[in-house]
């Protein structure tokens, strides 16, 4: 198929759909390959294709929960961790050795100024670029010197943010440590269930002749589905679920709070945060609830005056 | 070899109809007929707040609105829209608020005294809590596919019950479309991510097979989110408590009795639903004290018993002409 063909197909279809699609296509490929080993052999062995399937399935599953472990590295930048904090005192050491450099450079330059002056302007123009020159260059360095010291600002974050905000970052840390060790029990969960069920496929494919590819695709889904059903109702499973999917929903709602509530102490910040605008709603909301209301009494009382009451 | 894909045009709806109210969120449409008779009783569908209500117009060959129409009857039906973050705020009562006054307003324009309530899935719910709530505004009740009783074995209703809703919600507003599509596949992972494309890539060269499978997988994926607060309440109220065929559910201060649902009952039911069993609907047509009850099943799935050829051979001919009878 050409490729502006599947660009085409993939305008058609849901991105779900497309996406199943394409994996499907591969999970074929390489049952493909599987059924001609064993066509020829008779015999099936626990190989990389069986690996390379399980992939090409639960990549989908697995990934939307890898997006955040792998979001969660980004925001982690952001915060004053102690390596953010040795990377800051490092830029503050290139910073002091740039502006170093920077007054030598002005220095040289003002210097080189002054004698090419003295031929080409005036003393007055000379003596008005001068005075110009020196207030923006103590104007910049007092601007260049608060920045500077910001950088300490870091060191003291503790005691800059508020007692809330710091309680979500903790709240935040514990919830993400549960979340990432019940990911990877559930993903081990999930690799497991599937070896057992190809175990138990390779077994009968080697105990029976299997005589088409459709049979031999048919029955490796039927062993595999078979295995999930009793997994996704087991108590273990349900148990990780619940601990994965609560922690990481406290995980996300205590760090957007954390980001929130730094932004809401701003009197500079010029945004509303999702918790301001969702306070809109509600009231909102309420509002529109007692607008209906009263206008199903009006509405009442006009029927009754209609009957003469 | 997917070449076929891509010469087939996903459009749904394939009835006509005017939109006559939108209230933010949500909107009442009117299915536009061709026929000039119309039944007195209009019909009002209600379908799920999980994906689109355009299941019950499709397409065309396996349109239920279509048949509706065809049979004479007047048909109403509300879409319950795409909830965005301003709406994480709205309540299940906000719903059935909604679904009277689409009543009021279908009564003052077709001078109907009452109207025949459709409810799918958990639309079906929501019909179900109207009708015993208004029992003078519903003539008939049919529902497809009703979660009533929410304490059944199925994989979903299970892990609902291993769920804490008020963390989604607080989390992320709403329960989005994609977190429902990958619970929805998660359950069956190998039946739904692979075996369903297995088939498809089979019959790549059969037009009529794609051309169905694309609408369907055009519906699955088209999920709106559900607003937090509804969420928060469907899970803790309905799958946690089992409040609704317990007798203890509560809208607008009102108990919600099951005991009033006296008016004519039609229950269709798919016997190889995983979605919503017949044990989710079974003990409410035992409960109800409807004397003109009737239960129709097909061996079928949730959405089959909607689009498959078979149901629309089998159950829908039969369950038409019961509406058409009471609508007289």
């Amino acid at each position: 198929m050409l490729e502006e063909d599947l660009v085409e197909v993939f305008k058609k279809l849901p991105k779900e759909s497309f996406e199943l699609l394409l994996r499907n296509i591969s999970i074929r490929d390489h049952m493909e390959r599987l059924w001609i080993r064993y066509s020829i052999s008779g015999n099936l062995k626990k190989d990389e294709e069986f690996d390379r399937v399980f992939d090409e399935i639960f990549r989908f599953f697995f990934r939307p929960l890898e997006m955040f472990l792998v979001g969660e590295q980004y925001i982690r930048y952001i915060l004053p961790s102690p390596d953010i904090l040795k990377i800051a005192e490092g830029q503050r050491e290139v910073f002091e050795a740039y502006e170093d450099f920077m007054l030598s450079l002005v220095s040289h330059m003002g210097l080189t100024a002054e004698i090419l002056s003295g031929f080409t302007v005036s003393k007055t123009a000379k003596s008005l670029t001068d005075s110009f020159v020196r207030k923006w260059w103590e104007m910049a360095k007092v601007r260049y010197k608060l920045e500077l010291d910001g950088y300490r600002l870091f060191n003291e974050y503790p005691f800059i943010l508020s007692k809330e905000t710091s309680n979500d970052l903790f709240e935040a840390a514990n919830h993400w440590d549960e979340f990432r060790e019940a990911f990877f029990v559930y993903r081990d969960m999930m690799r497991k269930t599937y070896d057992e069920s190809v175990d138990d496929f390779i077994e009968m494919t080697n105990s029976r002749k299997i005589e088409s590819f459709e049979e031999f695709m048919q029955e490796f889904a039927k062993n595999v589905a078979e295995k999930f059903d009793e997994l996704i109702k087991s108590e273990r499973y349900l148990s990780v679920q619940k601990k994965m999917l609560g922690s990481l929903m406290d995980y996300t709602y205590h760090m957007r709070r954390f980001f929130e509530s730094i932004l809401e102490q701003n009197p500079i910040n010029p945004f509303a945060t999702v918790s301001e605008m969702d306070e809109a709603y509600r009231r909102i909301m309420d509002l529109k609830r007692k607008i209906r209301s009263l206008e199903k009494k009006i509405k009442e009382l006009e029927k009754r005056l209609e009957e003469g009451g | 070899m997917l070449e076929g894909l891509k010469d087939i045009h996903v459009s749904p709806w394939s009835c006509e109809f005017d939109v006559v109210d939108e209230d933010w969120l949500f909107r009442l449409i009117h299915f536009k007929s061709r026929k000039r008779r119309r039944l007195k009783t209009p019909v009002l569908i209600v379908y799920a707040y999980i994906n689109r209500p355009y299941i019950l117009d499709l397409h065309e060959r396996v349109s239920v609105v279509r048949k509706m129409l065809e049979a004479g009857l007047d048909v109403w039906m509300i879409d319950w829209g795409y909830p965005k973050r301003a709406d994480r705020y709205y309540k299940i009562e906000d719903y059935v608020d909604y679904i009277d006054r689409c009543v009021e307003i279908i009564k003052n324009e077709k001078k109907a005294e009452s109207v025949t309530l459709h409810g799918y899935c958990l639309g079906a719910t929501l019909s179900t809590i109207y009708a015993s709530l208004f029992p003078e505004n519903v003539r008939n009740l049919v529902v497809q596919a009703p979660p009533i009783n929410f304490n059944t074995d199925n994989t979903l209703a299970v892990w609902a019950r291993y769920i804490d809703p008020d963390k989604v919600a607080r989390a992320m507003g709403n329960a989005s479309g994609d977190f429902l599509n990958f619970a929805f596949l998660l359950v069956d992972p190998i039946r739904l991510a692979v075996e369903k494309y297995q088939a498809l890539l089979d019959r790549l060269d059969n037009e009529k097979f794609i051309h169905d499978f694309l609408y369907m997988d055009h519906w699955i994926f088209d999920s709106p989110s559900i607003p937090g607060g509804v969420f928060e309440e469907y899970i803790s109220r309905w799958y946690h408590k089992n409040e609704v065929i317990e007798g203890r559910y509560r809208v607008f201060g009102k108990r919600v009795d099951l005991k009033r649902i006296k008016m004519p009952t039609l229950l269709l039911i798919a016997e190889k639903d995983h979605i919503t069993p017949p044990d989710c609907a079974i003990p409410f047509y035992e409960i109800i004290p409807s004397q003109d009850k009737l239960m129709l099943q097909v061996n079928k799935g949730h959405i089959g018993l909607t689009v498959s050829s078979s149901s629309h051979r089998e159950l829908w001919d039969r369950a038409i002409a019961w509406i058409v009878e009471r609508s007289r």
